[in-house]
């Protein structure tokens, strides 16, 4: 209780909470927000302007692009957390065995694979591993989050390089505790958050990264609408339906700020020593 | 008295980028039951890492050769998990900086209970009971309120005291304090000191008590190893010690102390530092340093000599030792 409290005095962190909860809310309840079906073509009203009828107004296909932005916000939300799950699956216990036992396996063979990961440009590397497994949006997420990962085996190694030579680490291990727990009750924790930093940061690049392989045909089949190819669809309109790309761009925008600032919010009431 | 630590040419190597280096070399000491002995040497002359070495909590790139017999059973033959049962259990240990010593996500009472829960198998009710009355016998006030604490919420005499409570949690026979004090205010420093006494009465436990301050040394030891560059140097009671000091580099340690009524404008040092465990002189480690060195003190280390119970490594004392 006293946690929540001290998080609802973050003014920052109850905005990025609050969208965050209203791309919930959006998600949970797309059938009944969307006042059209997202699909629906109409010839009659191709691009037409926003208007009381269409509130965002409606793509080259006549689709109401409102709708299309309310049922995106379920394809976003579950790339950010399905993509980020998967990365932090992967990336986390290898990162935290892999700091924790350094040696050979380490130096050589984990970090010297994340090197080499990390050395190709994301998206190159997220395209490469789902024309791999092959288009669709489970395979898309699975590349998305395997081209995370290495940031998290980054990350959480770090934490536990600098954390397995405090004190209180090796204050643990002299009355006797053993290794697993070691790992998991005392370092892990302490390392969480820049882990929890980066899992925001990586969720709002994981909407991105589904966005752009939707574009390029290997994430989201047509027509089902998410925002990122909604935008990309639309950037050929720019001139004459600046419209069609300005709702999904201001929807990915406020969510990747949304996770950004709940992220910062989150920080201050996990560490003890920003707590007041 | 019972033996319980027997230390035999304990020597630590550790593997680094510039070769092997040897920080503790043939370092030899025993500690008796109910005993506090004291190490006592400047920074880097290998105090942390023999105690170190006996926990088993070196670096990976650590090595330890010798014997370091605990209870009569050589703790180097232990497998990990058998290890595991006698720190905290048998062997506990004070680190030198209470405030970061403690896990600051943890409460302290959750700390003092680990090691309990781990080695006692108490159920939580019982060790939190358990913790509770450690924290009083620590001298904690509030002790209630302390257990659900976070260490920020403490001072570092606190910290230290919660520290000491966490040793304390399983009785263990061995307590070895790594500059328990030094982080310490010098009125805190008393108390600690105080506390760690009467602990050792009431329980006696024994103590091996890493220090570079002689004053903590006069306090609280009953036997005193002066440690110099990864060996010992010299080994006698307390008394002996400050009384009838052998060692060159021992004098030394005891000019450079101030006293009250001193009338010298500036007190003495030892000049030059430590040499790098890659750069040991050919003969004597401390000759470099030494106002007293001699030709063969440059070319031959001298032995450890047993002169009536009082250890020297020194050549000044040579045909004294080999009289006896």
């Amino acid at each position: 209780m006293k946690t929540v409290k001290k998080f609802l005095r973050n003014g920052l962190g109850v905005i990025g909470a609050l969208i965050i909860l209203g791309l919930i809310v959006v998600a949970v309840f797309a059938n009944q927000i969307a006042p059209y079906d997202p699909n629906a073509q109409n010839y009659d009203q191709v691009l037409s302007a926003p208007s009381s009828e269409h509130l965002f107004g409606t793509d080259d296909l006549g689709r109401d692009i409102f709708s299309r932005v309310v049922f995106g916000a379920r394809i976003s939300i579950e790339a950010a957390l399905i993509s980020v799950g998967i990365a932090m699956l992967i990336g986390v216990p290898i990162g935290l065995l892999s700091g924790y036992y350094r040696g050979f396996w380490d130096e050589w063979i984990v970090m010297r694979s994340v090197d080499a990961m990390q050395a190709f440009p994301f998206l190159i590397l997220a395209l490469a591993i789902s024309a791999v497994l092959g288009a669709g949006f489970g395979n898309a997420m699975l590349a998305i989050g395997i081209g995370f990962a290495p940031a998290f085996i980054r990350i959480t190694r770090g934490q536990v390089l600098t954390l397995r030579n405090m004190e209180y680490i090796q204050a643990a291990r002299s009355v006797g505790v053993k290794d697993a727990r070691i790992l998991f009750r005392h370092i892990l924790p302490n390392a969480l958050n820049p882990i929890v930093i980066q899992a925001t940061l990586a969720m709002a690049s994981g909407i991105i990264a589904e966005a752009s392989l939707s574009y390029l045909g290997l994430g989201v089949q047509p027509p089902t609408p998410s925002w990122g190819s909604m935008l990309n669809q639309a950037q050929t309109l720019l001139s004459v339906a600046p419209y069609a790309t300005i709702y999904p761009g201001m929807a990915i925008f406020l969510v990747v700020l949304g996770f950004n600032l709940l992220g910062d919010g989150l920080q201050q009431i996990l560490d003890p020593r920003v707590r007041k | 008295m019972t033996t319980i630590l027997e230390v035999e040419q304990l020597k630590t190597r550790f593997r680094t980028d510039n070769g092997v280096v040897s920080v503790v070399d043939g370092v030899d000491f025993s500690i008796h039951a109910g005993e506090t002995l004291g190490i006592v040497g400047e920074s880097g002359c290998g105090k942390s890492v023999t105690s170190l070495s006996i926990m088993r909590l070196l670096p990976p790139n650590g090595k330890i050769e010798g014997e370091i017999r605990f209870n009569g059973k050589n703790i180097l033959d232990l497998t990990e998990k058998e290890m595991q049962s006698v720190r905290g259990n048998e062997i506990a240990m004070i680190f030198q900086e209470p405030m970061t010593s403690l896990n600051p996500l943890h409460t302290v009472g959750r700390q003092i209970e680990e090691a309990i829960i781990l080695h006692m198998k108490l159920d939580k009710a019982e060790a939190k009971k358990r913790a509770i009355s450690l924290l009083k016998a620590v001298g904690m006030p509030r002790a209630e309120e302390i257990y659900e604490e976070f260490p920020h919420q403490l001072s570092g005499g606190m910290r230290q005291r919660v520290m000491i409570a966490m040793a304390m949690g399983c009785n263990p026979k061995l307590i070895i304090a790594d500059e328990p004090t030094t982080a310490l205010d010098v009125t805190i420093q008393a108390q600690i000191l105080d506390l760690m006494r009467e602990v050792k009465e009431k329980t006696g436990t024994s103590i091996m008590l890493i220090t570079h301050d002689l004053g903590v040394v006069a306090e609280m030891c009953d036997r005193v190893i002066v440690m110099y560059a990864g060996q010992v140097v010299e080994e006698t009671d307390v008394d002996t010690l400050f009384e009838n000091p052998k060692h060159p580099y021992t004098i030394g340690l005891m000019n450079s102390i101030p006293e009250l009524d001193d009338e010298r404008e500036y007190l003495d040092t030892i000049p030059g530092t430590v040499p790098l465990p890659h750069q040991m002189p050919k003969g004597c480690r401390f000759a470099p340093r030494c106002s007293q060195a001699m030709a063969i003190c440059h070319e031959k280390p001298p032995e450890l000599l047993q002169l009536n119970g009082h250890k020297c490594r020194c050549w000044l004392y040579a045909e004294e030792g080999e009289q006896q």
